[in-house]
C-alpha cells in the first residue's frame, strides 16, 4: 500500500540539518508580508556560503506571475519585469532590493480574488557558474528583458539541471499581492533577542559548548510562529521550533573547533510572514 | 475390531472385501497330463461335485511336500463357500505340444477366488465352470472364454476372476516361454474351506488415502546358515531388512499382526534367501485392498509399492487356518504426487490448452519453492513475462504494464486484492484451489477489461475424497484448513488464517522511540459447500473474507505524533452452478458480490477511502471440440454492478508528498461484456477466433464500448511440438476517478487499449524435460496519463517522480515486446525449472514527447528453482533470480521552497538510469515426518542468503545532492511447521 512505501523512499528523506555547510539561500524576507500592486517592496535575501567570501556571489532577483501555467508573466509584465530583475553581487551574506509591484498586474488577477501570489526566485552563484547572468544582462535593453529570456526565467527547473550543485543556489518563495483590507492583510511576525549574547557584535561560545538562544516572538495576525533555526556554526538541537507564550528557546551546539560562523533564525508565520534574526558567532 | 483386523469368524462369500477362498488342485485328466505329473481332467469332464462331494482339497490336496515355485497351497478357512479354481491344460488351437514333447506345462502362481454369486449362495448351488484361457509368454491371461458350466449362473463370475489368474510361463523343449492355451476348471464349493494367506489395504501414509493399483509382491523366503536353510516352512524367519517399514509407516510402524515377526526372530548368523521365483503379485483395488491367497504357510516377505511412493516391506507368517491383515502405509516420495487436498495441481506445460500461453501452477511443487512461502499465487511472479516488483509486494506486472493492467479473479469473478499486505500471502489459501490459470497475454475472449495478464483462482471442483485437513504455523501467520466429507455429494470447507506479525515483531522494530509502527495485520477466513451429481454437474457456494490492518506513527519536529492508518477488505459471497448440459455442452454460472474497502487516514483529519458494493454475473456455454469433431463453441456474459464510494483527501502529507488536489465521488457502475469463439479444428491445426464486447456506463453519463475481436491458432506436430500464436485486441477502461469531471476527472477520457500479437512453441524433449517459448509483442495507445501525483491504493511503489501532473488525457502510447522462455525439468525425486525473460518496454507518456523506458522495464529477468526429495523425509531446494535494475530518473540539482522550508528536485531526462541489477539467493530445506494418519514439516526458508544488499528504490538526501538507495531484505531466515490430515 502507498503509506507504508512512502515510509520506505521515493523522496527525499530525513529532516534537513541546521546546519549549513555549502552555498544556500537561507530566507527571503519582505516588507510588506504582502503588497498592492503598485506598492513598493523592500526585499531582504540572506545568504550563507560558509566555504566563500559573500562578496563574490552573484545573486539575481526575479519574480514570475503564473498565468495558465505558462512562462513567468510573459508577455503581460514585459515592460515591468525589468523592475523586477536585479542582478548584483551580494555583500555580507544579505542582499537587499527594493522594487514596485506593477501597478496593472491587477488587472490579470481574477475578479473574485482579494489575495493573488507572484513567485520571486533568486539565484545566487559563485561568480561565474551561473551563465544565466550573462543571458540576462545582455536581454535586458531599454524595453525590458526580451521575451525568451522571460520564458527561460519562468522554469527554472530546466536550466538548473544544466548547473552544479555546488556552489549555486536557487531558492523560491510565494508573495502574496493583496486587494485586503489593510487591516486584514498578513503582516511579518515580530521578535526581540533576550539572551545576553544578544546586545553584543557576535555570539560568543566555547568550543564545543552550547549556548541558549532565547526570542519573544509574536505574529501581529495572531498567527502562530515557527523559529528555523540554521548555523554555519555548530548546529541547532531542533530545526523547527513553535513559539510558545511568544517564546521560544533554541540551543546551539558549537563545533568542537574554533573559529567563526552565522547563525540566522527564521519566524515564519507560515502564511508568508517572515523575519529574521542574523548574527555572527565566534567559536573559542 | 481395528484397521486391518481379520475377521475370522465370519463367513461371507467370496468377494473381493472378504476373506476369498481360493485352491487350485490340479486333478488328473486324461489328455493332458498335468504338472508334476498329474493330468487335467478332459473338456468334457463330469460335472463338479455337488454339494455333498467332498472339497477339491480333500479329493485331490496338493503336494505335502515342499510345493513347485508358483503353486502355493490353500490355506483352510472353515466355513466359507469358496471357489476353487482347477487348471486343465489342454490341447486347443495353437496350443503347444503336451509334456511329453518337452514342454514345461505352466503352473498357477495365484488364482484370486471368483465372487461366489449371491443367487448361488442363497440357493445352496454349487457348480463349476470349465474355462479356456489364452495365456502370454509371461503367463497372463489374455483371453478366456466358457466351454461348459454347470449353471449359466457362474459363469460371470468364473471370467471376471479368469483375468486375475497367474501362471508360471509355459516352457517349450529348449526353456523358452511359449503362449499357450488351456483349458481350466473352477469349482464353486459352499463347504470347501477357504484359503486365504494375506489379505490387508495399502494407505498413503500422512492422508490415509487408499493407493489404487499398488503392486503387492509376497515372496517366500528361507533363512540359511552356513548354505543350509536354518528353518523351512512354518516359523521360517523373515530376512528383517533394517529399516524395513520405518520410511513407509514412520515411527508407529505398520503394527499389524504377525507382521515383522520372522525378522525379530532372525539368527545372528543366518543369511536370508528370497525365492524370488516363487514370488506371488497382485494390485489393490478401487478401496486399496488387495488379497493373497494360497500362500504356503511360511515366511513371507510382502512388498506394497506404488510409483511416487516408498515402498513398504513386511515379513509375515503365514500358518494354516489363519488369515494375516496387514496395513501398509506408503510414504509419498514426492508430496506433490500424492493426493491431499493441496497437491494435485499440476503444471501442465503439454497439455492442450485452451490458451496461447497458459501457465498452471502446481501447488505442491511450488509449495517448497524457497521464497514464496507456499503460496501458490506468489509463485505467478517467478514465471516468464512478470517483472518483478520492488520489496516483491504482491503487484503483478506483466509484459511492460503496470499493476492495475492485471486482474486477479475467483472462478471468473474479480477479486478486490489477491494479497495482504506486503505480499506475505494470498487471502485465499491454497487448498480451496484447483489451479491457478496465469495468462501473461493474447488470451481468449473469456477474459477482458485488460491490458496486461491475468491470474484465474480456480475453486477445487472435485469433491474431496475423504475428509481432510491441515494447519499450519509460521514467522508470519497461523491457518487451519478442513474438509468435512458430509456424504457422497457434498462436502463442507472451512478456513481461517490470522498473521500475528505485528505481536512478535513489533517489539523489535519499535525500537527507536521516534516512532511507532504496528506492523500489519491479517485475517482471512473461507467457508465453502461444494455439491457434486453423478453426473459431474456441481454447485459450489462459499463465503469469504479478508481484513488488513496497518498502522505507524512517527514523532514529527513538534513533538506531535503523526499517524497513518491502513485498513482494506472485503466480504464476499459467491455461488458456483456448472451444468452437464449433454451432447458436449457445459455451462459455467457464477455470481459474486459483496462490499470491498480501502482506507487511509492521515493524522485523523485527511483520509482517504474507496467502498464498493460489487456484484458479478458470469454466465458461459461452452462445448469443446468433439473427439473427431470440427467445431467447438464458447460464448456467455461477463457482467459487474457496482456502487463505488470514494474520497481522496490525502492532499499533503506535512509536505511529505504532494499530493493533487482532492478527489471524491459516489456512483453507479455497470460493466456488462459479452463474448463468442468459435473453434474450428482441422486435422492438426485448430483456429479459434472470437471477439468480446464490453462496454461500461455511469450514472454521472460516462460510456464507453469497445470491441475486441481476437484469433489464435493452435497446431500440434507429428513430433510433439506444439506451435501456436494468436492476435488480438485487448481494451481497458479508465478509472472511475479519471472519468468524473467532479473529481479532477476527464469525461472525454477513452478506454485504453492493446494489440497483442504472439508466438509460441512447446517441445518435450524427453519425458521430464521440456521447452517453452513465447515471442510476444503489443502495442498500447489510447493510454491514460496525467495527475501521477494523485493519491492511489496501490500495491507496487509509488511512480517515481517527476510527475504528469497535467490533467488525465489518453495520450500516453508504448510498446512491450520480448521473448520468455521456460523449460521444466522433472523426475521422481526433482523439480526444476529456468524461466527467462528478455524484454522492452517503452512509453510516450504525452504527444511529442520522446519515448522513454516504462517505469519496470527489466530487460532480463532470470528464475532457476530446484527441489530435490532426499531420504527419510528431507528435501532440499534453491532459488536463484536475477533481474535488471528499474529505471529511474536521476535528480541533477534542487531548489530551496521557502515557504514550504523544503527543497525541490531538478530531474534528468526520464528514466535514462537504471538501479544496479538485482539478484538473490533462496534456500529452503523441509523435514517431513509422516505417521500414520497425519503428516508433520518442519521447514526453514533462507530468503537472500548471501545477504545481498539490492536496491529496491533511492531515496534523497533533504537537499537532493545525496542519493540514499534504500535496499531489500537482508537475510531472512524464517522457520514453520505444518500438519496434515
Amino acid at each position: 500500500m502507498l503509506l507504508p512505501l512512502l515510509a520506505f523512499g521515493c523522496g527525499a528523506t530525513g529532516w534537513e540539518p541546521t546546519s549549513i555547510d555549502e552555498l544556500r539561500v537561507v530566507t527571503i524576507t519582505t516588507d510588506p508580508a504582502e503588497a498592492l500592486p503598485g506598492e513598493r517592496v523592500e526585499a531582504d535575501a540572506y545568504i550563507a556560503d560558509p566555504d566563500g567570501d559573500p562578496s563574490d556571489i552573484e545573486v539575481m532577483f526575479w519574480t514570475c506571475l503564473y498565468v495558465d501555467d505558462e512562462t513567468c508573466a510573459e508577455p503581460l509584465f514585459a515592460s515591468e519585469l525589468e523592475e523586477w530583475v536585479t542582478i548584483g553581487t551580494g555583500s555580507g551574506g544579505r542582499f537587499s532590493t527594493a522594487r514596485e509591484i506593477p501597478s496593472q498586474a491587477w488587472n490579470y488577477f481574477p475578479d473574485d480574488a482579494d489575495r493573488v501570489t507572484v513567485q520571486v526566485f533568486l539565484l545566487a552563484c559563485e561568480e561565474g557558474l551561473c551563465p544565466q547572468f550573462e543571458r540576462v544582462r545582455a536581454g535586458m535593453d531599454a524595453r525590458g528583458i526580451d521575451e525568451e529570456i522571460a520564458a527561460e526565467l519562468a522554469r527554472p527547473d530546466l536550466w538548473l539541471a544544466n548547473l552544479p550543485m555546488e556552489g549555486v543556489a536557487l531558492a523560491t518563495r510565494a508573495y502574496p499581492v493583496s486587494n485586503r483590507d489593510p487591516g486584514l492583510r498578513n503582516v511579518n511576525p515580530e521578535f526581540d533577542a533576550r539572551f545576553p549574547e544578544a546586545l553584543t557584535d557576535a555570539i560568543n561560545v566555547r568550543a564545543g559548548g552550547i549556548i541558549d538562544l532565547i526570542f519573544q516572538c509574536r505574529d501581529p495576525n495572531g498567527e502562530s510562529v515557527y523559529a528555523f533555526p540554521v548555523t554555519t556554526a555548530g548546529q541547532f538541537d531542533d530545526r523547527k521550533v513553535k513559539c510558545e507564550d511568544e517564546q521560544v528557546r533554541l540551543f546551539l551546539e558549537a563545533p568542537a573547533a574554533a573559529g567563526e560562523g552565522h547563525v540566522w533564525v527564521v519566524f515564519d508565520d507560515r502564511d508568508g510572514g517572515l523575519a529574521v534574526y542574523d548574527q555572527a558567532v565566534v567559536v573559542r | 475390531m481395528g484397521e486391518g483386523d481379520a475377521p475370522a469368524d465370519e463367513t461371507p462369500p467370496a468377494s473381493a472385501e472378504t476373506p476369498p477362498a481360493s485352491a487350485e488342485t490340479p486333478p488328473p485328466s486324461d489328455e493332458s497330463p498335468p504338472p508334476s505329473g498329474e493330468s487335467p481332467p478332459p473338456a468334457d469332464a463330469p460335472p463338479p461335485p455337488g454339494p455333498d462331494a467332498p472339497p477339491p482339497t480333500e479329493l485331490d490336496p496338493p503336494p505335502t511336500d515342499s510345493p513347485e515355485p508358483g503353486a502355493p497351497a490353500a490355506l483352510p478357512q472353515p466355513g466359507a463357500p469358496a471357489a476353487l479354481p482347477t487348471p486343465e491344460p489342454g490341447p486347443a488351437s495353437g496350443a503347444p505340444p503336451p509334456e511329453d514333447d518337452g514342454t514345461t506345462l505352466p503352473q498357477v502362481r495365484l488364482a484370486p477366488p471368483p465372487p461366489y454369486p449371491e443367487s448361488a449362495r442363497e440357493a445352496g448351488l454349487e457348480g463349476s465352470v470349465l474355462l479356456e484361457l489364452a495365456l502370454s509368454e509371461l503367463g497372463l491371461v489374455l483371453d478366456a472364454s466358457v466351454l461348459q458350466s454347470s449353471d449359466p449362473v457362474f459363469e460371470g463370475s468364473a471370467l471376471e476372476a479368469a483375468f486375475g489368474l497367474q501362471f508360471t510361463p509355459a516352457l517349450d523343449a529348449d526353456g523358452r516361454a511359449v503362449p499357450m492355451v488351456l483349458q481350466y476348471r473352477m469349482l464353486f464349493s459352499l463347504d470347501v474351506v477357504a484359503t486365504v494367506g494375506v489379505e490387508g489395504v495399502v494407505r498413503q501414509a500422512g492422508t490415509r488415502d487408499p493407493v489404487v493399483g499398488a503392486t503387492i509382491v509376497a515372496t517366500p523366503f528361507v533363512l540359511v546358515t552356513d548354505g543350509a536353510p536354518a528353518e523351512e516352512g512354518a516359523g521360517e524367519e523373515g530376512p528383517g531388512e533394517e529399516g524395513a517399514g520405518e520410511e513407509g509407516a514412520g515411527e508407529e510402524g505398520a503394527g499389524e499382526e504377525g507382521a515383522g515377526e520372522a525378522g525379530a526372530a532372525e539368527a545372528p548368523d543366518a543369511e536370508v534367501v528370497l525365492r524370488e521365483d516363487a514370488a506371488v503379485t497382485v494390485s489393490t483395488d478401487a478401496d486399496g485392498r488387495f488379497v493373497l491367497a494360497g500362500l504356503d504357510p511360511g515366511s513371507w516377505q510382502v512388498v506394497a509399492s506404488s510409483p511416487g511412493f516408498e515402498a513398504d516391506p513386511l515379513d509375515v507368517e503365514v500358518a494354516a487356518g489363519e488369515v494375516v491383515s496387514l496395513t501398509f502405509w506408503l510414504a509419498p516420495l514426492r508430496p506433490w504426487e500424492s493426493t491431499s487436498a493441496d497437491e494435485t495441481m499440476e503444471i501442465i506445460g503439454f497439455r492442450l490448452p485452451p490458451e496461447i500461453t497458459e501457465r498452471r501452477l502446481d501447488a505442491s511443487q511450488v509449495r517448497y519453492m524457497p521464497g514464496t512461502g507456499g503460496d501458490i499465487v506468489r509463485a505467478v511472479q517467478t514465471q516468464p513475462g512478470v517483472a518483478r516488483t520492488p520489496f516483491s509486494t504482491g503487484a503483478l506486472l506483466v509484459r511492460g504494464t503496470p499493476s492495475d493492467a492485471s486482474g486477479f479473479y475467483l472462478g471468473g469473478a474479480r477479486l478486490p486484492l489477491v494479497f495482504h499486505f506486503g505480499g506475505l500471502s494470498t487471502v485465499l489459501p491454497s487448498d480451496l484451489l484447483d489451479e491457478v490459470r496465469f495468462l501473461p497475454g493474447t488470451y481468449g475472449v473469456r477474459y477482458g477489461r485488460h491490458l496486461g495478464g491475468v491470474v484465474d483462482l480456480i475453486p477445487r471442483a472435485e469433491l474431496a475424497e475423504r475428509s481432510h485437513g491441515k494447519a499450519s504455523l509460521d514467522l508470519f501467520q497461523a491457518s487451519v484448513f478442513h474438509t468435512q466429507k458430509l456424504s457422497d455429494h457434498w462436502t463442507l470447507t472451512g478456513a481461517i488464517r490470522r498473521s500475528y506479525i505485528d505481536a512478535i515483531l513489533g517489539p523489535l522494530v519499535n525500537i527507536d522511540p521516534s516512532y511507532s509502527l504496528r506492523l500489519p495485520a491479517f485475517t482471512d477466513g473461507q467457508l465453502r459447500g461444494l455439491y457434486v451429481d453423478d453426473r459431474g454437474s456441481s454447485v459450489d457456494l462459499m463465503a469469504l473474507f479478508s481484513d488488513d490492518r496497518f498502522t505507524f506513527t512517527e514523532l514529527d519536529g513538534d513533538g506531535d505524533n503523526t499517524t497513518s492508518k491502513i485498513r482494506s477488505g472485503f466480504v464476499k459471497g459467491r455461488v458456483g452452478w456448472n451444468h452437464v448440459l449433454g451432447k458436449g455442452w457445459e455451462s459455467e454460472l457464477s455470481f459474486m458480490a459483496g462490499p470491498e474497502a480501502t482506507q487511509a487516514e492521515y493524522q485523523g483529519s485527511q483520509e482517504a477511502y474507496e467502498q464498493i458494493q460489487r456484484e458479478q454475473l458470469r454466465f458461459e456455454v461452452t462445448r469443446p471440440v468433439p473427439e473427431g469433431g470440427v467445431v467447438g463453441w464458447r460464448m456467455g456474459m461477463d457482467f459487474e454492478s457496482s456502487r463505488e464510494d470514494f474520497k481522496y483527501a490525502l492532499d499533503d502529507l506535512d509536505g511529505f508528498f504532494p499530493y493533487a488536489d482532492p478527489e471524491e465521488g459516489d456512483v453507479r457502475v455497470l460493466r456488462p461484456g459479452l463474448y463468442l469463439e468459435q473453434t474450428q479444428s482441422i486435422g492438426w491445426l485448430q483456429g479459434t477466433p472470437g471477439v468480446r464486447i464490453d462496454w461500461m456506463s455511469t450514472d454521472e453519463g460516462w460510456f464507453a464500448l469497445t470491441v475486441d475481436p481476437r484469433f489464435r491458432m493452435r497446431a500440434e506436430l507429428p513430433n510433439g511440438t506444439v506451435l501456436n500464436g494468436g492476435v488480438g485486441r485487448y481494451s481497458q477502461f479508465p478509472l472511475l476517478r479519471e472519468t468524473l469531471e467532479s473529481s479532477n476527472g476527464n469525461p472525454d477520457l477513452g478506454p485504453e487499449s492493446a494489440i497483442q500479437l504472439s508466438v509460441g512453441a512447446q517441445h518435450e524433449f524427453f519425458p521430464g524435460l521440456s521447452l517453452e517459448g513465447t515471442i510476444y509483442y503489443s502495442a498500447l495507445s489510447q493510454l491514460v496519463v496525467g495527475l501521477d501525483n494523485r493519491f492511489t491504493f496501490e500495491l507496487a511503489p509509488p511512480p517515481m517522480a517527476p510527475y504528469d501532473t497535467d490533467p488525465y488525457d489518453n495520450e500516453g502510447t508504448g510498446k512491450a515486446y520480448g521473448l520468455e522462455l521456460l523449460s521444466r525439468y522433472e523426475d521422481k525425486r526433482t523439480f526444476a525449472f529456468v524461466a527467462l525473460t528478455l524484454s522492452r518496454a517503452t512509453r510516450i507518456e504525452r504527444e511529442g514527447q520522446e519515448p522513454g523506458l516504462f517505469q519496470y522495464d527489466q530487460p532480463v529477468m532470470l528464475t532457476l528453482s530446484g527441489s530435490r526429495v532426499l531420504p527419510r523425509g528431507w528435501r532440499a531446494g534453491g532459488r536463484f533470480r536475477l533481474t535488471s535494475g528499474n529505471p529511474y530518473t536521476p535528480i541533477v540539482n534542487s531548489f530551496y521552497d521557502l515557504d514550504e522550508q523544503t527543497w525541490l528536485p531538478v530531474f534528468a531526462e526520464s528514466n535514462v538510469a537504471r538501479m544496479p541489477t538485482w539478484w538473490a539467493l533462496d534456500v529452503r530445506v523441509d523435514k517431513q515426518w509422516t505417521y500414520r494418519t497425519w503428516a508433520l514439516t518442519l521447514y526453514f526458508d533462507i530468503q537472500n542468503i548471501t545477504n545481498r544488499r539490492n536496491v529496491e528504490l533511492l531515496n534523497f538526501s533533504p537537499d537532493y545532492s545525496l542519493e540514499i538507495p534504500v535496499y531489500g531484505l537482508p537475510i531472512l531466515p524464517a522457520f514453520g511447521l505444518e500438519a496434515q490430515w
